[in-house]
């Protein structure tokens, strides 16, 4: 079988969501202030999120995803009119990896060192194809990353059309 | 009430099949209205984003998630969980819009084969399963094939493909233009013994009926088209149906039930309008073409003290037999640069594993080079064992986005009576209505004709040289955009929810116009052969209507 993150994976991460969706997003504002430029992702959310798209796609002759801008593709999801289906996730699935990080190596996701973030993700990956449902979070943030680094510039993230001029995709 | 003025026909839904009775029944003089719960696309909607398309998420044409959502479970053995079109797994990509799924479709315009109208007699009975011999032939359809393949301007090949059945005129515009991915595996099949043609599309290739030949973008799939060289019904049946001055059409419009008179006949609808007001439109004659899953919930739903099990239900068979197909597809990277920006991108087709003479699996599928790859979904695209992110992820993307080459197949999926289309006890939609339970998944044998085609597929891509190849696969179940078969057509009532001619067997002046009169679903897309049963359809609603059918309540 192939370990494909496909669309079916990520249609079971986002699955397991919906059934709360009528719930009411939680505004950042109510806890704690938004990060700059940002419309959901508090300042500690925005870290992670950065944190995170810098790991899955790291800067190197092109830019990396923080450079790329994939945090504000996916704070304009979740602000966005389908941003119910994904804000539960977000705020639970950040708190969740701050706490692992946290007991596994004394300190939030964005304080730690690459190495240390990277086995954050990979135990993170590792329960996601086990199908274990706290770790579906996995599935989603994978997408959202992709979708922020290779997507339309016009949604956000892959500034300057980078990751198309890396991998010559013209459109 | 303003829309309460009575009219001949009304047709639900304005898509594949809704497009055709729409049209053929205006041009024939006959007043109709279309109802479509979705809006209006224009050009000017168009745009290249992989973010804003049939498959994105959320989905672009629709559905709206929001009013109505539908539930979904594998068994009836589970409580059916809410699902979202797009969003959840289990049910997707079934656009709501004029035109219905035609606006973003692949516009792959297949004939059925013959023994796809013959599965039982070619396989004998499949245990599990419901497969059935249709009640009508591939000769019976060939003329509404022709028909429809004139009416949008299919482009293909006539006599490329051995395997293809006869047919009496060659396509009224000649073929897409066979691109690099194209040029390799028509090369390699032929090397290997394989019968390579370009497959039938119903996209144009030079101007025809006014409109504009395809410009080779790699946008296709799952959008809207620029330049209106895809032939969906919204450019092509249905503006032809509004110029005869005989064809209304109400989008935003949302069909709730199917009402009966005071003898339990059909003769109006419940909808909701634009402004979201309950309406009411009296017809002599009523035609459902909803899709899948719409139409039968329609049905459903229009239960009454004549028709206790729902209109048209008397078998009990309306919403069973949901089928779709699985997915065969094969994935190639290459040490060499295979260019793939030249859409739509299918060029190269072939039939040899689309019920092989070896006859080893029920059915099978065609194989052909995929739409033109784009990077998000390339992303999602990795051979087993290969990491999904951090550096090596980037260097994969990197490296064989231009070396690569995928080839798809959409695989005959097996009927069974389980798998089916029924009203959720516990969930209703905006208007009120009880949702569509859908209740999915596949059997062993559909995993064995998709993994027969699949690995035709790896030794194709091996030939051209892959460095490594791979395979797709299937979930537990789930239905998609060529759902199928839940108002089966047959000749007898007991058995089959619909006529050869697709009259309801149990109200005369109902008919079902989309995939859900499908009996089975053959190993192609299914949009010309929803089009030619349509085509068929309505020669003989015409016919009859001509002779005083239906007209003020007359029984056909």
């Amino acid at each position: 079988m192939s370990n494909s993150m496909d669309r079916r994976d990520f249609l079971k991460a986002a699955g397991g969501t919906v059934a709360i969706a009528s719930m009411p997003a939680m505004s950042a504002a109510v806890q704690g202030s938004l990060a700059p430029g940002c419309k959901f992702f508090t300042v500690p959310q925005a870290a992670t999120i950065e944190a995170i798209s810098e790991q899955m796609i790291p800067s190197d002759e092109s830019p990396g995803g923080k450079a790329a801008g994939v945090l504000f593709y996916i704070d304009g999801v979740l602000a966005g009119p389908f941003g119910r289906f994904y804000r539960t996730n977000y705020e639970e699935g950040l708190a969740m990896i701050d706490a692992t990080s946290q007991k596994q190596f004394g300190g939030n996701f964005a304080s730690l060192s690459s190495d240390h973030q990277a086995a954050i993700l990979e135990s993170l990956q590792s329960g996601h194809s086990r199908r274990e449902s706290r770790h579906e979070f996995f599935g989603l943030l994978w997408r959202h990353v992709m979708e922020g680094y290779y997507g339309d510039p016009e949604h956000g993230g892959n500034r300057d059309g980078a990751s198309w001029k890396m991998i010559g995709f013209e459109g | 009430m303003p829309n309460s003025k009575k009219v001949d026909v009304v047709v639900i839904g304005s898509g594949a099949g809704g497009g055709v009775v729409a049209n053929e029944l205006a041009q024939a003089g006959l007043s109709v209205v279309v109802f479509e719960r979705g809006k209006s696309y224009s050009p000017a909607d168009f745009n290249h984003d992989e973010l804003n398309s049939q498959y994105s998420l959320p989905p672009a044409y629709g559905p709206s998630v929001f009013p109505n959502p539908r539930t979904f479970r594998y068994t009836d053995r589970e409580t059916a969980q809410r699902v979202y079109p797009g969003v959840s797994e289990g049910y997707g990509k079934t656009a709501a819009a004029v035109g219905g799924g035609t606006v973003a479709y692949g516009a792959a315009a297949w004939r059925f084969k013959k023994e796809d109208f013959r599965m039982k007699s070619t396989y004998g009975s499949i245990p599990g399963t419901s497969v059935e011999d249709w009640p009508i032939s591939y000769d019976d359809l060939e003329p509404f094939y022709e028909k429809a393949e004139y009416e949008l301007g299919v482009s293909g090949l006539a006599g490329a493909d051995p395997f293809a059945e006869p047919r009496k005129k060659p396509y009224p515009v000649p073929p897409l233009p066979i691109n690099p991915q194209g040029e390799i595996i028509r090369d390699v099949g032929r090397r290997i013994g394989w019968h390579p043609f370009p497959p039938p599309f119903a996209i144009l290739t030079q101007p025809y009926m006014g409109r504009n030949p395809c410009v080779q973008c790699v946008w296709c799939l799952a959008h809207d088209c620029e330049v209106q060289a895809k032939s969906g019904t919204q450019v092509t049946l249905l503006p032809r149906a509004m110029q005869s001055g005989k064809c209304e059409l109400r989008n935003n419009s949302f069909v709730t039930r199917i009402l009966t008179d005071a003898k339990g006949r059909p003769n109006r609808l419940e909808y909701f309008d634009a402004k979201h007001q309950r309406q009411e439109q009296f017809a002599d004659l009523i035609i459902v073409a909803c899709s899948a899953t719409e139409s039968a919930r329609l049905l459903l739903n229009s239960a009454d003290k004549f028709h206790p099990k729902g209109l048209g239900n008397s078998s009990g068979q309306v919403g069973r037999n949901l089928n779709d197909h699985t997915g065969a597809d094969t994935f190639g990277i290459f040490d060499r640069e295979i260019p793939h920006d030249k859409g739509p991108g299918p060029s190269i087709a072939f039939n040899d594993w689309n019920h092989p003479r070896s006859r080893e699996i029920p059915g099978g599928g065609y194989i052909y080079n995929y739409y033109c790859t784009l990077p998000i979904e390339f992303a999602g695209t990795r051979p087993p064992g290969e990491a999904l992110w951090g550096k090596a992820h980037k260097d994969f993307q990197r490296k064989y986005f231009r070396r690569y080459l995928h080839l798809g197949s959409n695989c005959q999926g097996l009927p069974q009576e389980t798998n089916c289309v029924d009203l959720d006890p516990g969930v209703r939609d905006a208007w009120g209505m009880p949702v569509a339970r859908i209740t999915h998944s596949w059997m062993k044998v559909d995993y064995q004709i998709a993994d027969y085609v699949m690995g035709k597929g790896e030794i194709l891509l091996k030939e051209a040289g892959a460095i490594k190849t791979w395979r797709g696969g299937n979930g537990k179940g789930g239905v998609g955009d060529h759902q199928n078969g839940t108002c089966r057509m047959g000749d007898d009532p007991k058995t089959s929810v619909v006529s050869k001619y697709c009259q309801s067997h149990d109200v005369d002046n109902l008919f079902v116009a989309d995939g859900s009169v499908l009996v089975t679903d053959a190993g192609f897309n299914p949009s010309l052969t929803i089009q030619a049963v349509a085509y068929w359809s309505a020669d003989y609603i015409k016919k009859q209507w001509q002779g005083g059918a239906w007209r003020n309540g007359k029984l056909s």
